[in-house]
């Protein structure tokens, strides 16, 4: 006897009520995977712009120190010949698309009567505008500019410049420590006003020429050099054939040991996705018991008449198992095709999502559509409704063939 | 010689509410040799619990009964599973063919429990189909024929397994008195030809017109 195709039309059957749960578990499956395509495209969308925002796919520089202090950081960071060692090494491997010195450092920027902090990089504009330039906004004002007409040229922070009332055109002065301790100070002009979107960053991020910077700080040395990848895929392996090459005394950070906060993002959502999928699961499983229930009640007289020809109770289970795996099967693929539909429809509804605690700037809704939660859904769901299907019909096995049969 | 059927003072009582029902009250008959029986009697008479009895749907208070060498009470879940399958075959009054099934399916489904290859299984279920001249219709669900064309399913359904006994009850209390009698010819001959032993609960007097033996039942006893 063909049970599957016995179990299959029983379910065409009863059709309104097989739509019913079928689109009860579909509904719940497209909701997973949405939530899947979201989570999968903050995470995409998190990891990029962390990365293209300037933290690059990895950082070379030198062993690191054991504390914070900037003036410390640059007692122990790279010299000349390191940083030459370092970018013969980053133009001879495959993969590595673009490089971009740094110079971190901190001290007080000022217009007069107001001084504020803040975390100064100096950068080489044309190398990390190439970089990260498209991650770069510009609330005001222009990008700084290379060679000698933008020698003295600062970017800063759309918050630091609000409060400290400076424009694009109008200059700052900057004082800091120098590497042997003293305070240096210089004056520069205002090329650019830079809005991350972040209003903390925006209270204290400042950009200056490399050059600027070391004059400065009064040194030749580099903190850093942020380096971009061709893709991310395949960052983590370069990275590490990367950090065999550079030799003693440099140290490459990849860019998840920078960004300790991405795990931590991924780590949420996986727990919420784990949370909202054990719901689903628990919905389709109960959906599926309450209609096996049902329908062995209904159907107490065909259960009877199949026990009465000698059909065994584990072969007629068997019937009940196969129609829950095809409830489960229907409403995962109508679910996995609702989803994709919903996903196609919300990427191009072009939908603007209020700005995340700590942000300033709106968010695109976008849906990024994996097939991996489609594949899990499919293999997933059809088993739990054939295990509730097959838990509930354990009901038959206490069901007498003589009052079965004399049942409707 | 073993009996096909023996049945040693059988009891079956039913509570109502705070009252006791006799449904069976101390049966006892043989059948020896291939043979009809109609089991006759007035509604509630036990006619119904005596079937369910000897296809063991529901287990007697006290008594015995054997069919072809073996007591239904030893039997286990699963030698009940095959006994029913293999040793009886069962006719209902309301047909009880699966809706969703083709007569060939529904005649193939007391074929599930076997050893056979799916081909013979529809050889063996396409040979009972033409055995009660369905062969015709073999295609089409309960809902497309007739009452006494899904009688005539639910009978190669009882037989395909070449039962030793076949219990129907009431098997042309729902059919017309021209089916009703189609019927009866087709049992009468399947017994002859077949071999098979009937026993029929019935209050049709042309069932017990036709069976070589009647037992009639009264209050749950045997009428005298």
């Amino acid at each position: 006897m063909q049970w599957f195709s016995l179990a299959h039309r029983n379910v065409v059957r009863n059709g309104r009520r097989s739509m019913l749960l079928g689109g009860t578990i579909a509904v719940g499956a497209a909701a997973l995977l949405l939530f899947a395509a979201y989570i999968a495209a903050s995470l995409d969308g998190l990891r990029e712009s962390t990365i293209r925002g300037g933290l690059g796919h990895a950082q070379v520089g030198a062993v690191p120190p054991q504390d914070g202090y900037a003036e410390q950081q640059l007692q122990f960071a790279l010299d000349a010949s390191q940083t030459a060692r370092i970018e013969a090494v980053l133009a001879t491997t495959e993969g590595v698309r673009r490089s971009a010195p740094r110079l971190q450092f901190s001290g007080l920027v000022s217009n007069g009567p107001r001084t504020l902090n803040f975390q100064g990089t100096g950068v080489d504009p044309v190398r990390e505008r190439q970089a990260f330039g498209a991650f770069q906004v510009l609330a005001a004002g222009a990008s700084l500019q290379a060679g000698d007409a933008g020698r003295y040229q600062v970017m800063i922070g759309k918050e630091m410049a609000r409060r400290l009332g400076v424009s694009p055109g109008q200059s700052v002065t900057l004082m800091t420590t120098t590497v042997q301790g003293s305070i240096n100070a210089m004056d520069l002009e205002v090329a650019g006003v830079l809005a991350t979107g972040v209003p903390e960053l925006d209270l204290y991020t400042l950009q200056m020429p490399i050059g600027a910077a070391q004059e400065l700080l009064r040194t030749q040395k580099i903190s850093s050099i942020a380096v971009l990848y061709q893709e991310t895929a395949g960052a983590d392996a370069l990275s590490a054939g990367l950090a065999q090459s550079l030799g003693p005394g440099i140290v490459l950070r990849r860019w998840q040991d920078l960004a300790p906060l991405y795990p931590q993002v991924r780590a949420l959502f996986r727990n919420q996705f784990m949370v909202f999928g054990s719901i689903i699961g628990v919905i389709v499983f109960l959906g599926v018991a309450a209609m096996t229930l049902t329908t062995i009640y209904e159907r107490s007289k065909e259960i009877g008449t199949l026990r009465a020809i000698g059909i065994p109770q584990a072969m007629v289970r068997r019937l009940f198992m196969f129609e829950g795996l095809l409830q489960g099967a229907f409403g995962a693929f109508a679910g996995c095709a609702l989803a994709w539909l919903a996903t196609l429809v919300l990427n191009s509804a072009g939908i603007e999502l209020a700005p995340p605690p700590g942000r300033n700037v709106s968010v695109p809704l976008y849906l990024l559509w994996l097939p991996q939660p489609s594949l899990a859904i499919i293999a997933v769901l059809p088993l739990l409704a054939m295990a509730a299907a097959w838990m509930t019909s354990r009901r038959i096995g206490a069901m007498e063939v003589k009052a079965t049969l004399s049942s409707n | 010689m073993t009996a096909i059927v023996e049945v040693q003072e059988v009891r079956k009582r039913y509570q109502r509410g705070d009252e006791q029902i006799a449904a069976l009250d101390g049966i006892s008959f043989r059948i020896g040799e291939p043979a009809v029986m109609a089991i006759a009697g007035p509604s509630g008479s036990g006619k119904s619990t005596l079937l369910g009895m000897l296809a063991r749907f529901e287990r007697p208070d006290s008594g015995c009964i054997r069919i072809a060498g073996a007591q239904l009470d030893a039997l286990k879940e699963h030698e009940l599973d095959n006994f029913r399958n293999r040793k009886l075959g069962f006719i209902f009054q309301n047909f009880n063919l699966v809706p969703t099934l083709t007569a060939l399916e529904n005649v193939e489904l007391a074929l599930a429990t076997c050893c056979l290859s799916r081909r013979e299984r529809r050889a063996a279920a396409a040979a009972a189909l033409e055995m009660v001249a369905m062969e015709h219709r073999s295609e089409h669900t309960p809902a497309q024929l007739s009452g006494g064309q899904q009688q005539r399913v639910a009978i190669a359904r009882a037989l395909v397994n070449r039962p030793g006994l076949v219990i129907a009850d009431e098997p042309t209390g729902n059919l017309d008195g021209k089916t009703a009698q189609q019927v009866l010819e087709l049992v009468d001959g399947l017994h002859r030809q077949l071999g098979t032993t009937f026993i029929i609960a019935t209050h049709d007097q042309r069932v017990m017109e036709m069976a070589g033996q009647v037992l009639r039942l009264e209050d749950g006893r045997v009428a005298p």
